[in-house]
């Protein structure tokens, strides 16, 4: 049955097209109908009761009302930043699971890492709101300590954003670049330090070099989740959050302008992918490769 | 740097207080969740009150509503499952045919294909959601005017949900099947057919124990992806509600501590879920809730 | 291994279908928190045999609900009575009332006529009314001293009160500031730049928000905990508040309060009106009707309800509305289409203010 599909005889097309059909009935009704409607959506115009025409008003409503590019490039740089931080914490700890931990040590500490994202992404939000509400364990814990003389609100601020972003974001930063650091060979390190190379040298012209693939494959997934999230940045900051989902939401659910909200889903995912292809481009590398290593 | 050079004594010291930091960030707000499931008070939020078990056990006489109690949030962990099982379900079969679609098939457009399978992964969730939400009432507003047809399948509720978590889920389950496809040794294979196997037989009997592995994993993840899965949801959800948007609602409302004892159960769940799989020699690298 | 998962795959879809099947003895009621009593259900199952299954829900998302799914999965909507008419315009999702099949005498006249004049079209009726209240200002008295609505974004108030950033909060503060909203319907200019108005002394206020709250509960366990001292709100949510702490007190603004009132509507692809007609004719019985008002505290659109209520909620009521005075009141009159996405874009502004 499987070999068939390699047969140039007519049963082999049978099974070709029997192994063909899920996949164009997957990506076909469920990926790209679903998109060239939104796009049609997006690009109609409600002029009266039931009655529609085609026009480029809903981006232009998205270009002329500054708090919508406004929320829209918050939205962009707050997960650019996001992607850094997450990097910066994640590159030490997956360098001591790749070369410093030895043995077994380093695969413990690794499914260590791994454990709390096996929960769901509420659970570990729940976490932060009782952590940081104003009510809450750290302004509480300030004020026993005297830094504070009432309890602060640690809610509801950027800084909060992206704490909850970097936490959500960590695991899909940490895989890939333990597996490109542990490909790295020790003795080119070991050389570079006999040859007079300093830490900083090192990093740079070797490390780095090595796991720009884990690098740019991380912050790819990271910044991509991080601009689609809604979750993290809708409660922890609650009146202040401001993020573009947040706005596509408002759009079909809370105003029933489905024309709108479609036109935005389009300008995020036109982004997301734009940034997607600059990161390839710049790191030189394929999409498939880097989907495949996360 | 590494174990064999030399390292100065500031750059040990430091390394473990970063480690110990970073563990502390890691597991203090799982930590705090877990430790408010008992607090003897009406809100998730320090000081300590002393120990009860409440939040699990409590019932209305008690003026507590536990979780074993709550039948709203009981109803939600069920109506997940569902979701889960089918989606599950369709995942593994799918990813299946399509690992041996990109590892076997010999076709035109193959390449651009199994490009096109890796799209649903970098399509933000809300997006997904919102597209297929759009389509789905599309075609069920055609069905009806034209024919009078009702097909309430394609209105916001749970088959719409399976379906919107299906399409991107679908995805990872393909690369985990097909990775371990491609692997595979053909001559095993080649050798069964000499000796006359037929073909189905050396499905059964070697591709699929061969497979189980990828499988089994490839199930539990995408059980777990869909029990946490919350953008795509969100936008096709009818009146049957899974519960990370039931407790998204309770906590924005400042939720009682039922949510931590919810939550505390999810952690012991998924817990038993990832050792049982790590036991198995499964991949734990595997990707877990998105 | 495939067998398991077709299996339990099939099992599940039986599940799934199980739930969602369609039952004659069913009744699938979206409303908002309170507005169906739990032994109000239990006593209609009694008396019919009818099973009532309740989503909790808002206006908007009982909309964009029924829009999504074109009038179905509900057999009973709740919204507001000037929120009907646009939305059945523009999606169809409602189907209007046989009134034969109700007894009408069960409504109190005046609720009766305002309703069928925001909610007839083309000569059908697609309301009655249920319930009905106001919007005022909740304040804790020991801690602050409020009179009207801009007092909320008093500097010494900081982070401290809270506000709805839906259009009732437009409208307050549009009535605050002297001008009356619903007389400019008619003149979608000037009443564009009346809500650029209001949203910018929005944004001015913004920082003494603490949040912007969606759901009661939200709001009532913000008040409760005293992270937010002083609140728009509607009356009985105040009152209920005050029946546990006496200083937590409901007023009515200077500028007058908000009088709205929630109806019955039926969706257009609901499955069970015989139900749905049961249920009215059921719920507007003084007697159930007293029970209602109990339970969210609101006023019942019912008639002969004045003896069977608690003669608390009456003084509090009497307390906040001397004289039994309503002219004080602004009710909403149907909103002509257009105007909701002016003010939709004036909430946006709001949010996305720093």
């Amino acid at each position: 049955m499987l070999k068939a599909a390699i047969d140039p005889r007519w049963h082999g097309r049978l099974a070709l097209g029997l192994l063909l059909a899920p996949a164009l009935l997957w990506l076909g009704a469920l990926i790209i109908l679903p998109h060239v409607d939104l796009a049609v959506l997006s690009l109609r115009e409600r002029v009266g009761p039931r009655q529609y025409v085609a026009s480029l008003a809903q981006y232009k409503t998205f270009f002329a009302e500054p708090l919508y590019w406004h929320v829209f490039l918050r939205t962009a740089v707050m997960s650019v930043i996001a992607t850094l931080l997450t990097l910066l914490l994640a590159f030490p700890i997956a360098w001591i699971i790749a070369k410093l931990a030895r043995g077994r040590a380093g695969s413990l500490l690794f499914i260590i890492c791994l454990i709390p994202f096996w929960v769901s992404e509420t659970v570990r939000t729940l976490g932060w709101m009782i952590l940081l509400r104003e009510s809450g364990v750290l302004p509480a814990l300030l004020v026993k300590l005297g830094l504070t003389a009432m309890p602060v609100e640690l809610l509801y601020r950027d800084a909060t954003i992206l704490v909850g972003l970097v936490y959500t974001s960590l695991l899909f930063m940490v895989v890939p670049l333990v597996s490109s650091l542990e490909s790295l060979d020790n003795t080119l390190i070991e050389a570079a330090y006999d040859l007079g190379a300093g830490g900083f040298a090192i990093l740079r012209s070797i490390v780095i070099p090595h796991a720009a693939p884990g690098i740019t494959a991380g912050c790819i997934v990271v910044f991509m989740l991080t601009l689609g999230n809604y979750l993290t940045p809708t409660l922890l900051g609650g009146k202040n959050s401001q993020w573009f989902t947040e706005q596509i939401y408002t759009q079909f659910i809370t105003r029933f302008n489905w024309e709108q909200g479609a036109a935005f889903g389009f300008l995020l995912l036109a982004l997301s992918t734009a940034l997607v292809i600059l990161g390839l481009r710049l790191s030189g590398q394929r999409f498939g490769d880097v989907m495949r290593r996360t | 740097m590494i174990p064999s050079l030399p390292r100065p004594i500031w750059l040990r010291t430091a390394t473990v207080a970063y480690l110990i930091a970073f563990l502390a960030f890691l597991f203090l707000p799982l930590a705090v969740v877990a430790v408010f499931a008992f607090n003897d008070a009406p809100y998730p939020a320090p000081p300590w009150r002393g120990f009860t078990f409440d939040w699990f056990l409590g019932n209305a006489a008690l003026g507590r509503t536990g979780l074993f109690a709550d039948s709203e949030l009981l109803g939600s962990i069920w109506t997940s499952c569902i979701v889960a099982i089918c989606v599950t379900a369709l995942s593994a079969l799918v990813g299946m045919t399509n690992a041996f679609l990109i590892e076997r098939g010999r076709f035109r457009g193959k390449q651009a294909l199994s490009i096109l399978m890796l799209a649903p992964l970098v399509i933000p969730g809300v997006i997904l959601g919102i597209s297929i939400l759009a389509f789905a009432s599309r075609i069920a507003d055609i069905a009806d005017d034209t024919f009078g047809l009702e097909l309430d399948f394609l209105r916001p509720g749970l088959p719409l949900v399976v379906l919107g978590q299906f399409s991107y889920i679908a995805t990872i389950a393909t690369l985990t099947i097909s990775a371990r496809l491609r692997r595979f040794d053909r001559t095993l294979e080649e050798a069964a057919l000499n000796l006359g196997a037929s073909k189905a037989a050396v499905f059964r009997t070697i591709l699929l124990p061969y497979l189980r592995p990828a499988l089994l994993g490839s199930a539990a993840i995408s059980f777990l992806m869909s029990f946490a899965d919350f953008n795509t949801t969100l936008m096709l959800v009818g009146a049957d509600t899974p519960l990370t948007v039931m407790m998204y609602g309770r906590m924005r409302e400042g939720a009682t501590p039922v949510l931590n004892a919810v939550s505390l159960f999810l952690m012991i769940a998924s817990a038993v879920l990832a050792l049982t799989l790590l036991r198995r020699g499964g991949s734990p690298r595997a990707k877990p809730a998105q | 291994m495939k067998h398991i998962l077709i299996a339990s795959f099939v099992v599940a879809l039986s599940l799934a279908a199980g739930g969602v099947q369609a039952d004659s003895q069913k009744l699938r009621i979206i409303s908002w928190a309170d507005y169906v009593p739990a032994d109000l259900i239990a006593a209609f199952k009694k008396e019919t045999g009818i099973e009532v299954e309740l989503t909790l829900s808002n206006n908007e998302e009982m909309i964009s609900k029924l829009r999504a799914t074109g009038g179905a999965g509900y057999d009973l909507a709740q919204p507001s009575q000037d929120r009907i008419l646009a939305a059945q315009r523009e999606f169809g999702i409602y189907k209007p009332f046989d009134l034969t099949k109700l007894k009408l005498e069960q409504f109190q006249p005046e609720f009766l006529n305002i309703v069928r004049k925001n909610t007839t079209l083309d000569g059908k009726v697609y309301g009655l009314p249920y319930l009905w209240g106001t919007d005022g200002l909740v304040v804790n008295a020991k801690r602050a001293k409020i009179a009207d609505y801009p007092d909320l974004c008093r500097p010494d108030l900081k982070g401290k009160t809270a506000v709805r950033l839906r259009r009732p909060t437009l409208m307050a503060f549009a009535f605050a500031a002297g001008k009356d909203p619903f007389a400019l319907y008619g003149d979608p200019k000037a009443y564009g730049a009346l809500m650029d108005q209001v949203g910018a002394t929005l944004i001015a206020c913004k920082p003494n928000f603490k949040f912007f709250y969606d759901n009661k509960d939200q709001l009532l366990n913000g008040i409760r905990s005293g992270e937010v001292v002083a609140a728009m709100m509607w009356d009985t949510g105040g009152w209920t508040l005050n029946r546990d702490n006496p200083d937590i007190q409901f007023i009515v603004p200077r500028s007058g309060a908000l009088g709205w009132l929630d109806t019955f509507a039926l969706p257009a692809r609901g499955r069970n009106d015989a139900a749905v007609y049961a249920w009215i004719n059921f719920t507007m019985r003084p007697e159930n009707a007293a029970r209602i008002i109990k339970s969210v505290g609101s006023f019942s659109a019912a008639m002969n309800t004045a003896p069977l209520i608690d003669p608390r909620l009456k003084a509090q009521f009497a307390a906040a509305f001397p004289n039994n005075d309503l002219k004080s009141i602004h009710w909403y009159p149907a909103i002509p289409p257009g105007l909701e996405e002016m003010e939709g874009r004036v909430l946006d502004r709001v949010k996305a203010a720093n």
